[in-house]
This record gives structure tokens, sequence and C-alpha cells, in this order.
């Protein structure tokens, strides 16, 4: 890339950046794709079908869609103020903001179960029609990304004290934790709005 | 480096951002028991959920600090999903 010659090879991490954050966002670029397959289709085949699908979709729990909103951003802030901590050696405040994060995500996959309780008694599933189809295969995927986040940041909080455990791992995992709630952030308008 | 990224953002500023995410989940909430129209609907929910994902990414996730290799990892499987969405409504266009 520069003209001052041969002799001046670059080494091999030219970017500057360390090679875990630039793999977390390689990877996060592909989980993008991975929502926007599904996504794409939904708003598709929702506007295909508008009729059924948004009397499917008034069969959801709006309350309790928003507060699963509200808990999954008050989440990803406090991963954003454990970020804050480790990169300011307060290894303190990173546990006590790790172990709230953990907590609101237990709390949103509580609330999912719930409200996968009342749909499956009311014999809605998967098979009932498209809209749940989407429906549980997008807050399914969406909820299996939270508790991957939830056994991920509670290996983060045991080995908080470890000089192992840098501010970049940390860092990783809130690039992870943030996305999670940016899916959501679209999943539920989506799902429960429109 | 990921060395000048930090100690850019206090908490208070942290929690601005999600003050200023609680307002707009609020708005996007309240717009759905508007009258408007469906696609208009589907357009601000649209719209309003990419400014939240837009402040995330921004500050929650630094990306306006990063260096522009990340820049560019974040913003190319965003331009490529918004591409791929729009190629595949040919007719059944999401704002009608």
């Amino acid at each position: 890339m520069s003209s001052t010659g041969a002799h001046r090879l670059l080494p091999i991490g030219v970017t500057g950046i360390d090679n875990r954050k630039l793999g977390m966002w390689i990877f996060l670029a592909s989980e993008v794709m991975l929502f926007a397959g599904l996504i794409g289709s939904f708003v598709n085949l929702r506007a295909a079908n508008l009729v059924m699908m948004t009397e499917a979709a008034g069969l959801l729990n709006r309350p309790l869609g928003a507060l699963n909103t509200f808990i999954l951003i008050t989440s990803s802030l406090t991963m954003a103020l454990a970020v804050g901590a480790i990169q300011r050696g307060n290894r303190e405040r990173l546990r006590l903001f790790l172990l709230l994060t953990i907590i609101l995500a237990l709390a949103f996959m509580g609330v999912k179960a719930v409200e996968y309780g009342q749909k499956f008694s009311h014999h809605y599933t998967a098979h009932t029609n498209l809209f749940f189809s989407f429906y549980f295969i997008m807050t399914g995927i969406h909820a299996f990304h939270v508790l991957v986040g939830v056994i991920v940041l509670s290996v983060v909080l045991a080995k908080a004290n470890s000089q192992k455990m840098d501010a970049l791992v940390v860092e990783n995992v809130g690039l992870y934790w943030h996305f999670v709630d940016v899916v959501w952030i679209f999943l539920f308008p989506l799902l429960y709005l429109t | 480096m990921t060395e000048h990224a930090k100690h850019r953002l206090s908490s208070k500023d942290y929690v601005m951002v999600f003050l200023g995410l609680m307002v707009l989940t609020g708005l996007t909430v309240a717009l759905s028991y508007t009258g408007l129209g469906e696609g208009m609907r589907t357009f601000l929910a649209f719209a309003i959920a990419s400014a939240k994902a837009l402040l995330v990414a921004l500050l929650f996730m630094h990306l306006r600090f990063e260096p522009r290799p990340i820049i560019i990892f974040a913003v190319t499987p965003v331009v490529l999903a918004v591409l791929f969405i729009l190629a595949i409504s040919p007719e059944v266009g999401v704002v009608r």
C-alpha cells in the first residue's frame, strides 16, 4: 500500500486493530446477513398477506413486548457501563455491571418464556400460520443469542479478576451484546407494532 | 489502536444514550396506536428502529471512535442487507 518501496514491508497486523476485535466485527457482519434474510422475507411475505399477518400480530402481548424492549435496552446500558468500568481499571464496578446485565438478560428470557407459554396455551405454535412461523423462528433465534450472551457474560464475570480478562475481551462481549439488542430493536416493532 | 477510543464517553453519556433510546421506544409504541396508514406505520417503525440502532452502534459500540477498517466491516453488511431486502421486494414494496 505504501509507495516507500519494498524494503518497508508491512507487518501482518497492518490494520493496527486487535485481531480479536476485527474477528468480532466480521462475525457480527455475518449475523447481520442472517437476520436480514429473516427480516427481509418476513417484510415481503407480510406485505403479500397483509390482513392475515396483521390480525395474527394483534394476538401478541404488546405490553410484554414493550417491557422486554425496556429490559434489553437497559441491559445494553449496564453492558456499556461494564466496558467503561474495565477501561478505567475498576474491576469491582465491572463485576457489578456484568451481574446486572446477566440479571436483565435472564429477565428478558423469563418474560419471553411467559409469552411463549401464553401462546402455547392458546395453541398458537410455529405451525399455526405464516406469522407465527416467523414469530417463533425470529424470536427463537434471538432468544438463543440471549442465552449465548448469558453464558459468555457469566464466564467473563467468573474470570473478572483474572489479568487475562483485559478490556478488549469485555469490549468484544459488549459488541455482541449490543448487537443482540439491535436485533430486538428491529424485531419488536416489526412483530408487535405494525 | 483502540487506546484512543478509551475514556471517550462517560457514564453520564451512556445514560443520555439510554434515555434517547427510551424516548424513541415510547415514540414507536405510541405511533402504533395512531390511525396512520399501514405503509406509513411500517416505514416509521423502520425509521425509528434504524435511528435507535444507529445510536447503539455509534455510541454503545463505539463505532464513532473506531478506525476505518472496522467502519467498513460494520457498514458493508448493512448496505448489503438493505439491498437484499429491496431486491426481493419487486412487487410488494414495503411502503406503498
